[in-house]
C-alpha cells in the first residue's frame, strides 16, 4: 500500500503528458456537445457590436496576437468578424508586424462569407509602429496615425474610414491580445481620455485581472479564452448569425475535397454545379481535375477561394434551384425558427439556397449552422479541465494519506521505544 | 563632462516628465499637437530600438560562439537564420533570389512570407502549446494543500476552474454562480487593491525619475 500510494504523486511526468494528449485527443476524434450559456460579459460585447453596427458607426478590432495565441483569440476574431458583416456594421482592422498574414487570412474568409467589400464594409490598416504612443496618436488625429491602409490606399478615400478622424468616431474598439500591458495601455490612453466604448478580447490566463475594469466600466465585455469565444459563437448561432454564411476557403475540408471535385467534373451535374463549372477559369478546372485523378488536394488557398466565389455567385442566382426542390428541404425546427424572424425576403431566399447545397452535397461541405471553432474545441479543453480537477483531487488525497500514515507510524514508534 | 553624462540626462527628463504630464490633462490644441509629435518620436525611436535589439542579440551569440558555451551550435544556427532572412528580405523585394522578377505576382507566399508562414509561425505556435501540458504536470505534482491557506486557495481555484467547463452546469447550476461570484467579488477587490499597490508604486518610481534621485536608466551612478 506504501509503495503503491507514492507511485501516484511520484509518477513520471512523461505519463502525465501521455495522459493529457489522450484526453485532448479522444474528445476530438469521438466529439459530443455540450450546453454553453453566454455570461453577462460576453453578451455585453455582443449587445455593443450590434448597437455599434445599427448606428452606423465603424468598430476598431485591434489585432494584437500572433500566432502563438492564435488557437485563443482565432476563434474570437472570426466570430466578431462575422457578426459585424452579418449585421452590415463596418470593420476597421489594425494588426502587429509577426501577424499581419495571419489577419488577412481570417479578414480575407470571413469578409467571402457574408460578402463583405474591401473598402465599403472593411478596412485592414496594417501594423503602424509606437505602441502606446500609437493609441494617442489615434485618438488624436487617427488619419495622422494611419494615412494609409496595408495595401498603400488613403484611408480618407475608403468608405469604412472616411470620416474616422479619431477614437472617438468609433462605435465600439475592441482590443485582442495575449498579454495585459496592451489592454492596459488601451485603457489608460483610449478609453480613459477620449471615453471609449471598449472590450477586450484576451487569453485565459489573463481574464481574470480585466474583472476590476469591467467592474468599474472601463470595459464593456470581455471574452476571455475560448470559453469566451465559445460562448460568444453559441450567441451568434442563436440569433441566426451562421445562417446568412455563403461559402468561404474553409468550407473545403481537404478530405473531402476530391469527392467534391468529383462531383463538380462530373458529366450529369445540377444547374448549380455547371454554373459554378463554368465560373471556373481553365487553370482552376485543371487543378480540380488533377485533385480527382490524384485523389489528394490539388487546389491552393485562392483557388478554394475562386471556388466559394463562384459558389456564392450561384447563391444569387433564383433560377438555379427549382423552387419545389426548395419547398421538399428538410429544415430543423430551430432552424425554421430563425427563419421565420423578420428579415429581407432576398436573404432568406439565400439562405435555403445554402442549405439546398448543403443537402445536394451532404458531408462534402461544412453545414453553415455547425458548430464553429471554439465551441468544438470547448469539447477536449472542458474533458482535460475536468481530468486534471480530478488529478489534482487524487494527488491531494493521496499525499494526505501518505502523510497520515507517516504520522501514525511515527507515534507507534515512539510507543515502542517509551514501552 | 559630467553635465552632459549625468546633468543634462536628468534635467531632460524632469523637463519631459512634466511636459507630458501637462499635455495629458490640457485640452488646449498646442497640447493635442505635441502629443501627437510626441507620438511620431516615439515610433522612431521604436524603430532604432529594434536596430540595438537586433544588434545585442547577435553581440550576445557572438560572445557563446566565441567562448564555445554549452548549446554555441544554436548561435551559429541564429546567425545562419538571421542571413538568410535578412538575404531574403533585402533581395528581389522579399521575395528572394529562388524567385525569379517576372514571376513575381502580387500577394503571393514567396520568400520571407513563406518562411514566417511556413516556420516561424508552426513553431511559435507549437512552443506556446507545449505549456499546457507543462502546466498540467506542475499543476498535478505541485498543488497541495500543506496549510489551510493553501487548501482556500486550492478550493477557490477547482470551484473556477470547474465553472470555465459547460459540464459543470450539468453537474450543478450553482457551480457557474459561485465560479462567477469568486471572479467578479473576492477576484475583482483583490486585483483592485494590488492595482492600486502598484500604480502608486509606479507614481513613486516615476517621481523618483523626474526628480534624478533614480538613476538607473543612465546605468547607474558613477
Amino acid at each position: 500500500m506504501k509503495r503503491d500510494l507514492s507511485i501516484f504523486f511520484n509518477i513520471d511526468r512523461r505519463i502525465i503528458f501521455l495522459f493529457v494528449f489522450l484526453t485532448i485527443l479522444l474528445p476530438m476524434v469521438f466529439p459530443f456537445s455540450l450546453p454553453i450559456r453566454a455570461t453577462k460579459h460576453v453578451r455585453k460585447v455582443y449587445e455593443a457590436v450590434d448597437k455599434a453596427a445599427a448606428e452606423g458607426r465603424p468598430i476598431l478590432l485591434a489585432f494584437e496576437f500572433d500566432p502563438t495565441a492564435r488557437a485563443e483569440l482565432e476563434p474570437a476574431a472570426v466570430a466578431i468578424l462575422r457578426q459585424i458583416f452579418a449585421s452590415g456594421g463596418k470593420a476597421v482592422i489594425t494588426g502587429v508586424l509577426t501577424g499581419m498574414s495571419l489577419h488577412e487570412q481570417i479578414i480575407a474568409d470571413c469578409a467571402q462569407e457574408y460578402g463583405a467589400v474591401y473598402g465599403r464594409d472593411y478596412v485592414y490598416l496594417g501594423y503602424q509602429p509606437g505602441g502606446p504612443a500609437l493609441i494617442i496618436n489615434m485618438g488624436q488625429d487617427f488619419v495622422s496615425a494611419y494615412p494609409r491602409d496595408a495595401y498603400g490606399t488613403d484611408v480618407r478615400t475608403m468608405d469604412a474610414t472616411r470620416n474616422v478622424l479619431t477614437l472617438r468616431d468609433f462605435g465600439y474598439v475592441m482590443a485582442f491580445s495575449a498579454g495585459l500591458g496592451s489592454i492596459l495601455n488601451w485603457i489608460n490612453l483610449g478609453q480613459g481620455p477620449y471615453s471609449l466604448s471598449l472590450g477586450a478580447t484576451v487569453t485565459g490566463v489573463i481574464a481574470p485581472d480585466l474583472y476590476n475594469y469591467l467592474d468599474s466600466g472601463q470595459l464593456t465585455g470581455m471574452l476571455g479564452g475560448l470559453v469566451g469565444a465559445a460562448q460568444y459563437e453559441q450567441l451568434l448561432k442563436e440569433n441566426g448569425v451562421y445562417l446568412m454564411r455563403r461559402f468561404a476557403a474553409p468550407d473545403f475540408v481537404s478530405a473531402r475535397l476530391p469527392a467534391l471535385c468529383r462531383r463538380l467534373s462530373a458529366t450529369d451535374r445540377t444547374a448549380l454545379e455547371q454554373f459554378v463549372w463554368n465560373r471556373l477559369e481553365a487553370k482552376q478546372q485543371d487543378a480540380v481535375r488533377a485533385t480527382v485523378e490524384l485523389n489528394y488536394d490539388q487546389l491552393s488557398r485562392d483557388e478554394k477561394r475562386i471556388l466559394a466565389a463562384a459558389l456564392n455567385e450561384a447563391l444569387e442566382r433564383e433560377d438555379l434551384v427549382p423552387a419545389t426542390d426548395l419547398e421538399r428541404l428538410r429544415l430543423t425546427e430551430e432552424i425554421r425558427a430563425l427563419l421565420q424572424k423578420p428579415g429581407p425576403t432576398m436573404q432568406k431566399g439565400r439562405i435555403l439556397r445554402r442549405l439546398y447545397v448543403e443537402d445536394l452535397w451532404g458531408p462534402l461541405v461544412r453545414k453553415a449552422h455547425s458548430d464553429a471553432q471554439a465551441v468544438r474545441w470547448m469539447t477536449p479543453q472542458s474533458v482535460t479541465h475536468l481530468v486534471l480537477i480530478a488529478a489534482i483531487v487524487v494527488g491531494n488525497a493521496c499525499y494526505f494519506a501518505d502523510q497520515y500514515r507517516h504520522k501514525r507510524g511515527r507515534s507507534q514508534t515512539l510507543q515502542r521505544e517509551e514501552q | 563632462m559630467r553635465f552632459f553624462k549625468i546633468t543634462l540626462p536628468v534635467i531632460l527628463a524632469f523637463v519631459m516628465a512634466v511636459l507630458g504630464m501637462a499635455v495629458y490633462f490640457s485640452p488646449h490644441h498646442y497640447a493635442a499637437s505635441f502629443m501627437n509629435e510626441q507620438a511620431f518620436w516615439h515610433k522612431i525611436i521604436g524603430a532604432v530600438t529594434m536596430f540595438i535589439g537586433t544588434y545585442s542579440i547577435l553581440r550576445l551569440h557572438y560572445g557563446r560562439i566565441r567562448r564555445r558555451q554549452v548549446g554555441w551550435g544554436y548561435s551559429i544556427l541564429l546567425y545562419a537564420c538571421c542571413a538568410i532572412t535578412v538575404g531574403f528580405g533585402i533581395y528581389n523585394s522579399g521575395y528572394g533570389p529562388l524567385v525569379p522578377r517576372p514571376e513575381i505576382r502580387p500577394g503571393t507566399l514567396e520568400g520571407v512570407q513563406w518562411m514566417f508562414n511556413a516556420i516561424a509561425a508552426p513553431a511559435s505556435a507549437t512552443t506556446f502549446s507545449t505549456l499546457g501540458f507543462f502546466i498540467c504536470s506542475a499543476a498535478y505534482r505541485t498543488f497541495r494543500a500543506k496549510t489551510a491557506e493553501a487548501a482556500v486557495l486550492l478550493m477557490a481555484a477547482l470551484v473556477v476552474m470547474l465553472g470555465q467547463v459547460p459540464l459543470a452546469a450539468l453537474i450543478s447550476e450553482k457551480i457557474p454562480l459561485v465560479s462567477g461570484w469568486l471572479l467578479d467579488v473576492p477576484n475583482m477587490a483583490v486585483k483592485r487593491a494590488i492595482g492600486f499597490g502598484i500604480c502608486l508604486g509606479a507614481v513613486g518610481t516615476s517621481l523618483r525619475v523626474m526628480f534624478g534621485i533614480e538613476r538607473s536608466y543612465m546605468g547607474g551612478e558613477k
